[in-house]
């Protein structure tokens, strides 16, 4: 049986989708066998921030109407070996999936991948409580803003109280600069709130809206402070212990005599 | 000897409170409350009682040595006397005691205490329309815990808070860390400070009504019997 785990916020756009396919992707290069499914039903973006828009035939609610079966509606990513996506559909709405139907589906993926990645949408209706219905762990992801730290700490208290096993958040964007200067949330004061054990920091990047954009996920490639960020976590998820660099911000000199004495 | 509920001792904040029911013998009184005390412990030397006695009559002679042992032995007295009988009330006139019919500050010492064993998370609301509340964690921003009596949060409150939610105005909020969103005491508001940045030392403070308007003291400072006494003293017409 594989590790199910449910990527959620409560709170939109924090990033919910990139760590999914990111982490996914990161793993998948592990040498774990990874599907990520596309929990947003109605909303379906997965696909394209992973680039695999034009390869979906079938999508998650046909399998669960057992219009197709669940392998011809697996969609298998052509750079990275064991990584499949699973989409969700876009013409539809999130009552017509049965809790159930999903449970079950869920099931079945985790009898055959090492890992089953669920990207849920935000908010905490019945899409939050379906994409969750499956799922034995939890990361949430929190950006260092006051709302969405507020909207992550009521996720984990529904989460808790479901049958959620276990459960550590990922701190999305974080500007060391921003924080130095007084303007942003630090760790502390996000672990003050929350409570609950962090997996990761990916700090704020701009080759992720590039990578999204494109639809290549950056842990494809390493090089970029937020993609080994993914590479990292997905390392914690396998139990290994990897210390969370500091992240610097880094001046113009100081990059200037980084770049002189060829040290980048 | 069946004296283990005849007797009831229940602490309070600067004290002890004490319940001796009438069935208990005027002879045995003193030596089976004195042994009562003893069983708290001896930190409680040097507080004070309240005494509650119901119908039970009492001369002044029975009242004084009762103060007198209690003085020796914890080097306590009686600050005020609960008691229905026209002779005890009396006799604490004569030793210059404060008494009452009935405990009247409006806060039962009776009132059930709902406790909740974890930190309240964003959106999630407790209440005890009973009684106090006691939070074992904190409030987070977002959660909301209400009482009519007290509220009373060993961790931080950063949430909503209401005590006296039907209306006691001597309800306080209690906080090991009181950074709350909004206080409110018996229909009363009171909006956050400005928030105290990177503070993470534990301060105990106690918001509460004082002239129709909600302030926060140092709650080490602050002795809630002494309150207690003042309010029910106030409210008497002798």
């Amino acid at each position: 049986m594989g590790r199910v785990i449910v990527v959620t916020s409560g709170k939109g756009g924090v990033g919910k989708t990139t760590v999914s396919a990111n982490l996914g992707t990161a793993l998948a290069m592990l040498e774990q066998s990874t599907v990520i499914v596309d929990a947003d039903i109605g909303l379906r973006n997965l696909d394209l921030v992973m680039g695999l828009e034009n390869r979906v035939v079938f999508n998650s609610l046909h399998v669960m109407e057992g219009e197709c079966k669940l392998e011809s509606a697996l969609v298998k990513d052509k750079r990275v070996e064991n990584l499949y996506l699973l989409a969700a559909p876009q013409s539809r709405n999130k009552d017509d999936v049965e809790p159930e139907n999903m449970e079950k589906m869920v099931k079945q993926l985790s009898e055959k991948f090492d890992f089953v990645i669920i990207d849920c949408p935000a908010g905490i209706e019945q899409g939050f409580q379906n994409a969750v219905i499956g799922a034995k762990e939890a990361l949430v992801i929190v950006t260092p803003e006051v709302s969405s730290v507020r909207d992550a700490d009521r996720v984990i208290g529904l989460l808790q109280a479901t049958g959620i096993e276990s459960l550590s958040y990922v701190l999305n964007r974080l500007s060391q600069q921003l924080v130095d200067r007084g303007d942003m949330l630090s760790q502390p004061d996000v672990q003050e709130i929350l409570r609950v054990p962090i997996i990761g920091v990916i700090p704020e990047d701009h080759h992720i809206t590039a990578s999204t954009n494109v639809g290549k996920p950056l842990a494809i490639e390493g090089g970029t402070p937020a993609g080994d960020a993914f590479g990292r976590i997905a390392r914690r998820v396998l139990g290994e212990k990897v210390p969370v660099p500091e992240f610097r911000y880094e001046g113009k000199m100081a990059r200037f005599w980084k770049w002189i004495s060829g040290n980048n | 000897m069946n004296n283990r509920k005849s007797i009831l001792v229940r602490g309070c904040t600067g004290g002890l409170f004490i319940t001796v029911d009438d069935s208990i013998d005027s002879k045995e009184l003193n030596d089976l409350v004195m042994e009562r005390i003893r069983r708290v412990g001896p930190e409680i030397r040097g507080e004070s009682i309240i005494l509650e006695v119901d119908k039970r009559a009492m001369d002044s002679d029975a009242l004084q040595s009762f103060q007198m042992r209690l003085n020796e032995e914890f080097g306590m007295s009686v600050q005020q006397l609960i008691t229905k009988s026209d002779a005890t009330r009396e006799a604490a006139k004569e030793l210059r005691i404060r008494s009452a019919p009935v405990f009247t500050t409006g806060r039962d010492p009776q009132a059930d205490t709902v406790s909740v064993p974890y930190t309240l998370r964003s959106g999630e609301f407790k209440r005890n329309p009973r009684g106090n509340i006691l939070i074992l964690g904190d409030v987070n921003p977002g959660a909301e815990v209400s009482a009519s009596g007290d509220v009373i949060v060993m961790g931080t409150l950063w949430g909503v808070a209401t005590a006296g939610a039907l209306g006691d105005e001597t309800a306080v909020v209690i906080s090991l860390n009181m950074q709350a969103t909004q206080l409110r005491i018996a229909g009363h508001y009171a909006y956050a400070r400005s928030p105290k940045n990177s503070e993470r030392e534990l301060n105990p403070e106690v918001a509460l009504l004082e002239n129709g308007e909600i302030v926060v003291r140092n709650f080490i400072e602050f002795n809630l019997l002494e309150r207690e006494v003042k309010k029910s003293w106030g409210g008497l017409s002798s």
